[in-house]
């Protein structure tokens, strides 16, 4: 017959309790949960100057839309930041990092603009965060079809192991992007990016 | 914006997948394994994925944890209770209650004609009252059915038997049980099962199975239930990749239900880790000018360390010092937040960067301890300015930083940061403790609050201590008083929970040092932990670069009283243990403890752990000593398996707080160690080059 077994477990009781939460999608419960175990933590680190520039950020998966204000421009690339601390890296409106956004794009080698226009194939590659903190490396081949009816768009669709994505970027005359739809990662799904200032 | 964030909860569930084919997730079986109803499949789950399944039919219930050690090597661990089994009742007793272990290799992964086939060994060092053995086959048709057909021998050669292929099964003899019985394996009747799962939706899904099993001991000798047909059906239903329940039909006789939780490491239930993203590197020409004579000035290099320290403030970093000369520094940290240690270091270089004048080109970040340097982190300020955009820059990073020893010694000129000795911090917070498998009742739990509380009064100088209250007491005595033939060092471990009301269950003075930069040390006195109090010393040899350590601990304890307050028993022992720690890489860690017990018994313990950068751990361990088998009692020798499941995992945010769970079929005297608070190894780890190699993703997060 058995012996007893003693253990003390209130912190794995907590986890449990947090994973059921999570199992019963409880936003309220969770962010509750989560406020309680966290505590206040986590303040944004950067405040963005007056009158920096802003972009909208999409995020189809969860049907939310959101300002994002200029914190730091260094090397081509420009960080914007959401007022919870949430960052995107554009390096000439190409997405190439995201920070705190559940499975985050960590960097990337993306085509630039003027590729992108002049239609050529190409490889580019994606490193995304698995649940292990271990970058994975997702290399796409990639084809660009320009939009026939309006000149200024292109469709950039691309083939990896994991599947099948499509980014669509709109350019200004100058050749800047203004507008676009880019994959971020499994987890996360498409962004769009828009200038807010237009 | 603020919405935007508690939508993404639910959001990060269903994650989004790219349009590849669509996936059958394995599901479990009534044993825990992964299978259809009551029989195992030729599947295997997710590498890493540990899962609980809790099942129950007529009068059999089943809680199974099983881990996939390897892609194709999973291992299951499983308490099993039978109504109305002792009829007349023994003790009182009616149900009966016992535990297994399996072990399942996966032979073949499924492929376009070939199936996945997984052979499966179960109940193999219990009472082998379940034992039995199977090749099980599955193959996926389209992407909404799988069909699995098996042979099995043992309980699953038990009805329909088509012959004994390998000869007889010798009877079972398991003395105290704890032994392989690879003498059955394989022997002995041999029958077929077969089944089909068909995945409806995403979320529904139905199961039917012929089963092998002739329950000859539940059904037929103890009647237990009535095994009217070998035909099962059941309906499973999953509303997330992790969850699932399932209603089921059972032998023509019975309804039955089971719930399945799987946790997959390498899938956060929240996407990934939330909170919000670093400072970006500041570039040199734009970094801060502190005149022409900083380098002399006290006043500016001490601006230079509150500035530096305002920053890392918000993610929890405190600076314990910094010395600065022309062209680097030396920054001494404590991270107190953030789970991942390359994250702190990367979080510190950013600051350094937005602080430091440009002439610094190297910044040196030693983490801190205990008040003990744990390793120096090299970082140039060229490769941070240069990397933060790169594509594959988390690799680049780690191959160009340095860790090399810390010495306790500061560097001359430091200066430490004010108030930050003494310092007092304390809880106070809900605490559950619970009994297990106690024949009666299985499931026990106590409710009460516990109060820690640590003051650091000079670097390396820690008192701490923990007082608990239970205000529930759903613990009883058992009923099972400990007949032990060794002394009782682990075996009364009830009656300290019954009288320790309040209980002191800890209260200590530790001195952490480090005489040399890759020698550290120990000295803990007081009341170690809630059955022991006296003196325990410590020494541990760790060179950061190298994947082992090798450590030696001595203590002389004395047995305390059971309401735990400040009284001791007579029994005192002098107990230590070398060991060695090695890490095989991929996650995969040993640990080897040779020396003396708590019961005065001579031996050793092998632990083995499979181990994630998010602080995920999943081990085994089993401890050998001169006590002979009959003498240590049921179980034969100690062994178990220990789970840490840390909290950021599962909420995503900046917490440190992680639950360790060991778990033993029976906690017996022979092979049982001291239990002190803060043994150097797990303290020194998370700074050392293999721990921050393997969590290095998260350095530009």
């Amino acid at each position: 017959m058995g012996a007893v077994l003693e253990m003390n477990v209130p912190r794995s009781l907590v986890t449990l309790a947090a994973v059921l939460a999570l199992a019963g999608c409880n936003a309220a419960t969770m962010k509750a949960l989560a406020s309680r175990v966290i505590g206040p933590a986590g303040a944004p680190v950067v405040k963005p100057a007056a009158g920096a520039p802003q972009i909208w950020l999409t995020l189809f998966s969860r049907g939310v839309k959101f300002p994002m204000t200029q914190i730091s421009q260094r090397d081509g690339v420009t960080i914007y930041a959401a007022k919870d601390g949430v960052q995107v890296f554009l390096r000439n409106g190409m997405l190439i990092g995201t920070r705190g956004l559940g499975r985050d794009l960590m960097s990337a080698d993306a085509p630039t603009p003027a590729g992108l226009r002049a239609g050529a194939a190409h490889q580019r590659s994606y490193y995304d965060m698995d649940g292990t903190d271990t970058t994975i490396r997702h290399v796409f081949t990639c084809t660009v079809e320009r939009d026939s009816a309006a000149n200024n768009a292109v469709a950039e669709a691309c083939t990896s192991d994991i599947g099948t994505i499509r980014n669509q970027y709109w350019f200004d005359s100058a050749g800047s992007v203004v507008k676009s739809k880019q994959w971020v990662s499994q987890g996360v799904g498409y962004a769009a990016v828009e200038r807010k200032d237009g | 914006m603020k919405h935007s964030k508690s939508l993404a909860f639910c959001a990060l569930w269903g994650a989004v997948a790219l349009p590849a084919q669509a996936e059958m997730r394995p599901s479990f079986a009534f044993s825990g394994v992964t299978g259809l109803i009551d029989m195992p499949s030729g599947e295997a789950q997710s590498d890493g994925t540990l899962s609980v399944v809790k099942s129950q039919f007529g009068p059999i219930g089943r809680t199974t944890l099983s881990f996939q050690i390897t892609p194709r090597l999973s291992g299951s661990f499983r308490y099993t209770s039978v109504k109305d089994w002792f009829d007349p009742p023994e003790d009182g007793i009616t149900t009966y209650a016992d535990r297994s272990f399996d072990l399942r290799y996966q032979l073949t992964t499924e492929g376009r004609y070939v199936p996945a086939i997984t052979v499966g060994l179960q109940d193999i060092i219990g009472t082998g009252i379940l034992s039995g053995e199977y090749l099980a086959a599955t193959k996926t048709f389209g992407d909404k059915v799988k069909l699995t057909a098996g042979l099995g021998w043992g309980r699953y050669g038990s009805y329909g038997s088509i012959g004994a292929p390998f000869g007889d099964r010798p009877a079972v003899d398991f003395g105290k049980g704890g032994n392989l019985r690879t003498g059955q394996w394989f022997r002995g009747d041999v029958a077929p099962f077969a089944g089909v799962e068909w995945q409806v939706n995403q979320k529904w899904s139905v199961k039917a199975e012929y089963s092998s099993d002739a329950y000859v001991e539940e059904a037929e000798n103890r009647a237990t239930f009535e095994r009217n047909s070998p035909f099962n059906f059941g309906v499973e239903y999953a509303p997330k990749d992790n969850f699932r329940v399932g209603l089921y039909s059972l032998y023509g006789s019975k309804v039955g239900f089971s719930v399945q939780i799987a946790v997959d490491p390498k899938q956060r239930p929240r996407g990934g880790t939330l909170g919000p993203g670093p400072l970006p590197v500041t570039a040199r020409a734009a970094a801060k000018s502190w005149g022409p004579d900083w380098v002399n000035d006290r006043g500016s290099q001490a601006a230079m360390r509150d500035q530096t320290q305002a920053i890392l403030a918000r993610d929890g970093i405190t600076i314990e010092s910094m010395a600065i000369n022309a062209s680097r520094v030396h920054l001494r940290i404590r991270n107190t937040r953030l789970d991942n240690a390359p994250q702190a270091i990367g979080r510190t270089a950013r600051a350094l960067a937005a602080v430091m004048p440009s002439s610094v080109a190297t910044f040196e970040i030693v983490a801190m301890a205990q008040g003990v340097p744990l390793s120096n982190v090299v970082i140039r300020r060229a490769d941070l300015e240069a990397l933060e955009f790169a594509p594959g820059g988390d690799i680049a990073m780690q191959q160009r930083a340095q860790v090399l020893p810390a010495g306790f010694a500061l560097p001359e000129g430091a200066m430490r940061s004010a108030g930050l000795y003494p310092r007092f911090k304390w809880n106070l917070g809900p605490y559950v403790a619970t009994s297990l498998f106690d024949p009666g009742k299985p499931l026990q739990a106590n409710v009460g609050v516990r109060l820690t509380a640590r003051y650091d009064i000079a670097p390396g100088w820690v008192l701490s201590t923990s007082v608990a209250k239970p205000i529930y007491q759903g613990i009883e005595r058992s009923t099972f008083a400990s007949n032990s033939k060794l002394p009782h060092v682990r075996s009364d471990s009830n009656l300290y929970t019954l009288e320790g009301d309040p209980a002191l269950e800890r209260l200590t003075l530790a001195w952490y040092a480090k005489p040399s930069p890759e020698l550290y040390t120990r000295i803990t006195v007081g009341y170690l932990e809630r059955m022991f109090g006296g003196v325990s010393g410590e020494v541990l040899w760790q060179q950061p670069d190298k994947p082992y350590a090798i450590g030696a601990e001595i203590n002389y304890v004395k047995q305390r009283d059971f309401d735990q307050l400040l009284g001791f028993q007579d029994y005192s022992v002098v107990t230590g243990h070398i060991s060695g720690y090695y890490s095989f890489g991929g996650g995969y860690h040993a640990q080897l403890d040779v020396g003396r017990y708590l019961a005065g018994d001579y031996g050793a313990t092998l632990a083995l752990d499979r181990e994630f950068a998010n602080g995920i751990k999943v081990g085994a361990f089993a401890t050998l000593t001169d006590v002979p088998f009959d003498t240590f009692g049921e179980g034969s020798f100690d062994k178990g398996i220990r789970i840490s499941l840390p909290m950021a995992f599962f909420t995503g945010g900046q917490v440190q707080k992680t639950s360790k769970i060991t778990l033993r079929p029976l906690l017996r005297d022979g092979g049982a160690r001291l239990d002190v608070e803060g043994r150097l190894y797990d303290t020194v780890r998370p700074y050392q080059q293999t721990d921050l190699d393997a969590a290095w993703g998260r350095f530009w997060r």
